[in-house]
């Protein structure tokens, strides 16, 4: 007797609203003290009634005792179910259905006649779903038990054919909730996850539903749902022990072509297999080994994102702004990788929550603290220590967790006999705390903060120190199943500092801070699976203190001096509507208006109008008092992505993104470099924009064993930021005099090719792409290569990047990183003049030359602890080599005038393989 | 909490070795930051016209200096011949220049600026090209305090004297300074001895004759000399950031202790102009693309705008600036003695005693044929004759050793006091 054949055939029945009439056969029977599946069977004998029930269903009813004479079958089944959960329910003319919790319902309400028509097609509705039956038989038949729970108590007062299923996921071991959990329903993956809180909801059909559960390392569930009515079911999820990789694999399956906007996933678990400089695991770095984003080379910070200048990407750790996230000159990047959770990259189809920034986002957040038990993870390698620990606060609700990494360069650079290194020191450290409380159900509490600290010189009167400083709190609330939001208030800061102590009286100490405060509210509202918003409101308040010196000691003739303090409010609302137009289109439309207003108090410079700006044609000076809006700028950014499927694994997507970026580095280095500081727009200097569109192919292979991507983009920016030759930025409190704002244009197309499984697994990409700026004007101090467009610093066409790694076992893998970029523009000397007895060089047209295309291959060789089960902790070396070809890769080209006579120089920073081993310890 | 196997203690230690060693190695690598020439390679070569003129407020024949950019591999410029150079005061007033050597104008009277007028360099080249220069006025003028010396130890633990301008700008603004100066020093040579050897007709093997060699007196004039030269480098300085418009303590030189130019006694002869912002950005661009880079700061290169432009094409880049500024001089002596200490290292000359012998294979006269050619060379200083078994040795000594003319001039300048 297979009763799943009735499950089917009562959910069918209650949905179709059959309405059989049924004519009892009258019987004889009597039973003493007998169980019910007894009493069944005799009836089944006296008639040819055939029950159809589970036996467990009826195990608990014993002790019957009936005496029946020429009673209808019906009546002796009503007195004999009566004290029992099964119902009965007559099918066909011999069948007997018996069910339990439900209801048959034998009167419908005439709605559903309205629908249905008559009782004839519900019959042929009936036969047509009898086929399916047997091919779920044979699957259930290999699938041994499936747990079935039943929700809901079925009442007859409903009409709904959907009800609701909601539920919480966690980790039966731990008890932490399990976000991502891709719920299946009857083998359809129906794109439902569980979010962040580890929530679900679903809308099934009511009766039978079989739920499967897939997390990423967790045990997959399937359980069968018996849906009454609306109701909720929490499951816990087992650890799975094993082939983690392979779980991953098959969650995400497609999930590269199923999004409509792209973004660029770092996998920060795998980013450790990648061999870097010094052995040091960097997030940041393995994303310049993607498509599109790029440096300027070794020992240069910030990232080029599609031809984009490095301020124009916003870097958010937990919602709080990093400006500089990088140590030692960008050799390190200042993100402990070990806490962070997820890294996100949008370089097209920026969502509309994120503005400010004209090139992309960095979204990286940190992981939840565990909330189980205390774990720690350490890793030692050449240059720095790096420790994470993670402890419980309130068993199964809150938890802690610091990381905390430190360079130890100082000390041995103070151990060392070279005369010629005593005098220069560099040190850091970066700290990150965060503290995670799910308070109730619905509500989550998350604190993060961050700190990151440099210290160097290079000579002994010098020393350089520079500071940022992350704050966030963020507040995650379920108001309901259909609507979420998010509270989130951040502060960042960064700062520097100079200290100078010289022979003659000039000693100074110089400082530069830029601090923001940002309160942002979003909100998510599921209007249902096709039609989603996202909405929300931000506003920021800058406070930036452009440069104060004062000086050092009494001798120090040097007088205090600061520029005056900057204030600016930038405030968004914004609105995404996410949309299912079709199964196959889909279109994600945000919309984000930005204002940004420049307040006082200040004093601003109004210049003679047609004329260069200088100090010479300033015409009147405007004074602003405190909070007085000096100038307002914005506009609406508009924010559209589509995507198109083409096949289940091949679809199209095309996006457009306007942005606003209202503060602008000034800086007049090719690279990042520790002392660029920021402005913020104001009367005189504007506030930068960019179009962008892109067009992209996506398409996966043997089951997405291979990826392949193919992106084009196309982008204009106004107002780029530029200086006049031999600008002076630093304590500049005339800025706008030195300030070129100019056009930028850039395009290109970028390849990825990855490959997801087998023992071979890595990516390829390849970009072409150019980016230009344009500098004119009608003056000729203030146009730049004739007003021509000219390469920008970091154009470079050919970029190719290749990640490969060789797993031998499951402890020993080999992995590798290759790299080949076109050498980046420079302005060379053309020829020299003498002038008052030296000899000085004449430069060319800017950014004519390039510099000797950058290649590079590394290899790392990692082993991994054993994975014996029962053991204190997990350990994991990584041997590599940094720059095996030991290419010298030319980071910039000068020239000097030495003696009298013009000498071309490259510097770069590492020429030669530079091993390096790191030691891992997870416990 | 955490907790240690042995196995992981004992894998510390060793990386904990392991570590030390690499981490040697590695912070060699940053700290030195490999810096190789490099070789560019360039093309389409154009040559710019190069002008350098300062005009002052003191009275004399101004100068302006022509010449054309060159390529590397040249040893100089070419210098711009034949061109008609002049300065027009208020657009009205000529004063016009002459050519005196290849691409030196000197202007044909004298005169001097006066604040107040609007000055413009004009230039047509021999080609028919003409080039005008922005209108220029002459900033306030600023004396110079005192130029003071002052023993120090450099941040390359080097001692020395330095020598420091102080300024007061009394007008209180923010002010631009260029300095340039001309250093004279005396120069004692160590090894002037009173006689000298001549040579004298025939060779004479006879110890008691000199060998046929003239015993002359040494001129007086070759042991005590002058030696004068001028700054080559940039120096520039402001009061952007000082209180009062106050230069104190420019540090305008620096003079190893162990330098001839302190053997005994010195002189500096400051100039300071005062210049305009535009002559000081140019300045200060021209310093800082000729100085090698820090460790993070690289100047985005370009073309220097100077204020002088050409009439004939837009696009046509010119070198150089027309500078107007004010200038004060100031002169100061010092002895050695005066600024350091006794101790402190002092100048020691190269000066090798080099001796001439006769060797075993060759006879007396063919050994003095030898001490002929040096004499006659002039290219040692003489400084004694031994006899060694009867046998001569000369004793010679480089020729700035016995003779101080071969670095300065014996006749004292003018300004020299002693």
């Amino acid at each position: 007797m297979n009763y799943k054949y009735y499950y089917f055939l009562i959910v069918l029945l209650c949905t179709l609203g059959v309405r059989s009439q049924q004519k009892s056969s009258l019987i004889s029977l009597s039973f003493e003290n007998s169980d019910l599946k007894s009493v069944l069977n005799q009836i089944e004998s006296q008639t040819q009634y055939r029950f159809y029930f589970v036996d467990s269903w009826l195990e608990d009813y014993k002790g019957l005792s009936g005496n029946y004479k020429n009673t209808p079958v019906s009546e002796v089944l009503k007195e004999v179910l009566k004290e029992t959960i099964i119902n009965y329910y007559f099918v066909d003319k011999q069948k007997i259905v018996l069910t339990q919790n439900a209801i048959v319902y034998d009167v419908l309400p005439d709605t559903f006649f309205g629908k249905y028509g008559d009782g004839n097609s519900i019959t042929k509705e009936e036969n047509k779903v009898i086929a399916p039956i047997f091919t779920t038989e044979k699957r259930i038949s290999r699938k041994k038990s499936i747990e079935t729970i039943r929700i809901g108590k079925a009442t007859t007062s409903t009409s709904n054919q959907e009800y609701r299923l909601s539920g919480t996921i966690t980790n039966a071991v731990t008890g932490k909730i399990i976000s991502g959990v891709i719920i299946v329903v009857n083998g359809y993956d129906i794109g439902i996850q569980s979010n962040s809180n580890g929530f679900y909801e679903l809308e099934l059909p009511k009766g039978e539903n079989v739920i499967g559960y897939n997390a990423i390392g967790m045990e997959h569930e399937t359980k069968r749902i018996l849906l009454y009515n609306d109701g909720s079911y929490n499951i816990s999820l087992f650890e799975k022990i094993e082939q983690l990789g392979e779980v991953v694999l098959q969650t995400e399956v497609n999930k590269n072509v199923e999004e409509t906007t792209t973004r660029t996933k770092i996998d920060v678990e795998e980013s450790k297999n990648i061999p870097l400089a010094l052995g040091e695991r960097d997030v940041l770095k393995v994303a310049t080994t993607l498509p599109g984003i790029t440096t300027a080379g070794e020992g240069s910070s910030g990232y080029n994102v599609r031809g984009g200048k490095s301020d124009q990407n916003l870097i958010l750790l937990d919602d709080a702004v990093i400006y500089n996230p990088q140590h030692f000159f960008g050799i390190f990047s200042a993100l402990n990788p070990f806490v962070l959770g997820d890294v996100n990259i949008y370089k097209n189809g920026i969502p509309a929550e994120y503005g400010g920034r004209l090139s992309s986002v960095f979204d990286l957040t940190t992981k939840d603290a565990g909330t189980d038990k205390f774990k720690g993870e350490v890793s030692i390698g050449p240059v720095t220590g790096n420790v994470l620990v993670e402890a419980p606060v309130l068993k199964e609700k809150a938890g802690v967790l610091i990381g905390g990494r430190g360079a130890y360069a100082n000390w041995v650079l103070n151990n060392l006999d070279e005369e010629s290194l005593k005098d220069s020191g560099a040190s850091f450290y970066d700290i990150v705390a965060k503290y995670n409380h799910q308070i109730t159900e619905n509500s989550k509490i998350e604190a993060t903060a961050y700190m990151s600290r440099d210290d160097f010189s290079i000579t002994s009167d010098s020393l350089y120190v520079y500071k940022n400083r992350a704050l966030s709190l963020r507040w995650n609330y379920r108001f309901n199943e259909k609507n979420t939001g998010k509270l989130a208030l951040s502060n960042s800061q960064y700062k520097f500092n100079i200290e100078y102590e010289g022979e003659t009286n000039d000693s100074f100490e110089q400082g530069y801070s830029i601090d923001e405060t940002e309160l942002k509210f979003h909100f998510k509202y599921l209007y249902n699976d096709q039609l989603k918003f996202d909405y929300g409101v931000a506003s920021k308040y800058y406070v930036v203190k452009p440069g104060s010196i004062k000086p050092i000691g009494t001798q120090s003739i040097v007088s205090p001096f600061s520029i005056d303090q900057e204030q600016a409010l930038e405030s968004a609302a914004f609105l995404t509507t996410k949309v299912d137009i079709t199964k196959k289109f889909t279109m994600e439309a945000g919309l984000r208006y930005s204002v940004f207003n420049a307040l006082g108090e200040s004093t601003q410079s109004v210049f003679r109008e047609g004329v260069p700006k200088s100090e010479n044609t300033i015409v009147n000076t405007i004074s602003f008092s405190k909070n007085e809006v000096i100038k307002t700028y914005g506009g609406p950014e508009l924010r559209v992505a589509g995507r198109y499927l083409l096949g289940e694994d091949f679809s199209i997507k095309a996006a457009y993104n306007k942005t606003y970026q209202f503060i602008h580095t000034l800086s007049n280095n090719t690279t990042v470099s520790p002392i660029d500081t920021w402005k913020l727009s104001d009367l005189n200097i504007k506030p930068q924009s960019s179009q962008q569109y892109s067009l992209g192919l996506y398409k996966n292979f043997n089951e997405a064993t291979y990826e392949v991507s193919l992106e084009s983009f196309y982008k204009r920016s106004k107002n780029i930021l530029d200086f006049k030759t031999g600008a002076k930025t630093l304590l500049n409190e005339n800025i706008e005099n030195e300030v070129l704002q100019g056009k930028g244009k850039s395009y290109g197309i970028e390849l990825l090719l990855k490959k997801q499984k087998g023992k071979l697994y890595g990516w390829l990409g390849y970009t072409y792409s150019r980016s230009l700026i344009q500098l004119d004007s009608q003056f000729s101090e203030e146009r730049v290569n004739g007003g021509e467009f000219f390469p920008s610093n970091f154009d470079k066409p050919h970029d190719i990047s290749a990640v490969l790694n060789y797993k031998f076992t499951k402890r020993f893998s080999l992995s590798s990183n290759i790299v080949y970029q076109t050498g980046r523009p420079v302005t060379f000397p053309v020829g020299n003049f003498t002038f008052n007895g030296a000899d000085f060089t004449v430069y060319s047209e800017r950014n004519k030359f390039r510099i000797p295309d950058y290649y590079r291959l590394d290899v790392g060789f990692n082993i991994e602890g054993s994975h014996k089960r029962k053991k204190v902790g997990h350990s994991f070396w990584t041997i590599s080599i940094y720059n095996v070809l030991g290419r010298n890769n030319p980071l910039s080209v000068f020239f000097v005038t030495e003696d009298g006579e013009v000498k071309g120089l490259k510097s770069s920073v590492f020429s030669v393989p530079v091993p390096s081993i790191t030691y891992n310890f997870k416990f | 909490m955490m907790i240690v196997d042995l196995n992981t203690r004992v894998a510390y230690r060793k990386v904990d070795l392991l570590i030390k060693v690499l981490v040697l190695s590695m912070i060699c690598i940053i700290f030195s930051r490999c810096v190789e020439p490099f070789e560019a390679e360039l093309e389409d070569f154009e040559n710019y016209l190069v002008v350098n003129s300062t005009v002052t407020n003191e009275v004399k024949h101004h100068q302006v200096l022509l010449s054309r950019t060159f390529k590397f591999e040249e040893d100089g410029p070419v210098k711009e011949e034949n061109a008609a150079v002049k300065v027009i005061e208020n657009g009205s007033v000529e004063y016009l220049f002459e050519e005196t050597s290849p691409g030196l104008y000197q202007s044909v009277q004298e005169f001097a600026i006066v604040a107040g007028r609007e000055y413009q360099l004009s230039i047509k080249t021999a080609n028919g090209k003409s080039y005008i220069s922005e209108k220029e006025n002459l900033p306030d003028e600023v004396p110079i305090q005192e130029v003071s010396t002052r023993r120090i130890v450099n941040d390359d633990n080097e001692i020395g004297v330095a020598i420091i301008v102080n300024t007061f700008g009394a007008n209180g603004n923010s002010n631009y300074y260029r300095y340039e100066y001309e250093e004279t020093y005396r120069y004692n040579a160590p090894f002037w001895r009173q006689y000298d050897i001549e040579v004298n007709g025939e060779i004479v093997p006879d110890p008691f004759i000199n060998y046929g060699f003239d015993l002359v007196e040494r001129s007086e004039e070759l042991k005590t000399c002058y030696v004068t030269s001028f700054s080559n480098s940039i120096l520039i300085n402001n009061t952007n950031n000082l209180e009062e418009g106050k230069v104190v303590s420019f540090l305008l030189n620096f003079i190893k202790a162990d330098d001839i130019r302190l053997e005994d006694r010195y002189s500096i002869l400051v100039r300071q102009f005062v210049q305009n912002l535009e002559t000081h950005a140019f300045y200060e661009q021209l310093k800082t693309f000729s100085e090698s880079e820090s460790l993070f700061s690289q100047v985005q290169p370009g073309f220097i705008t100077g204020n002088i432009v050409s009439e004939s094409n837009k696009n046509e880049p010119v070198v150089g600036i027309f500078e107007v500024s004010s200038i004060t001089e100031n002169r100061i002596f010092f002895n050695r003695e005066d600024v350091l200490e006794e101790g402190d290292p002092g100048y020691v000359e190269p000066c090798e005693v080099i001796t001439m012998k006769e060797s075993m294979r060759e006879t007396l006269t063919d050994f003095l044929e030898r001490v002929r050619i040096v004499v006659v060379g002039n290219s040692l200083s003489y400084h004694s004759l031994l006899l060694d078994f009867d046998k001569p040795e000369f004793n010679f000594v480089p020729k700035s050793c016995g003779d101080c003319t071969e670095y300065g001039k014996s006749a004292p300048p003018d300004f020299w006091k002693d």
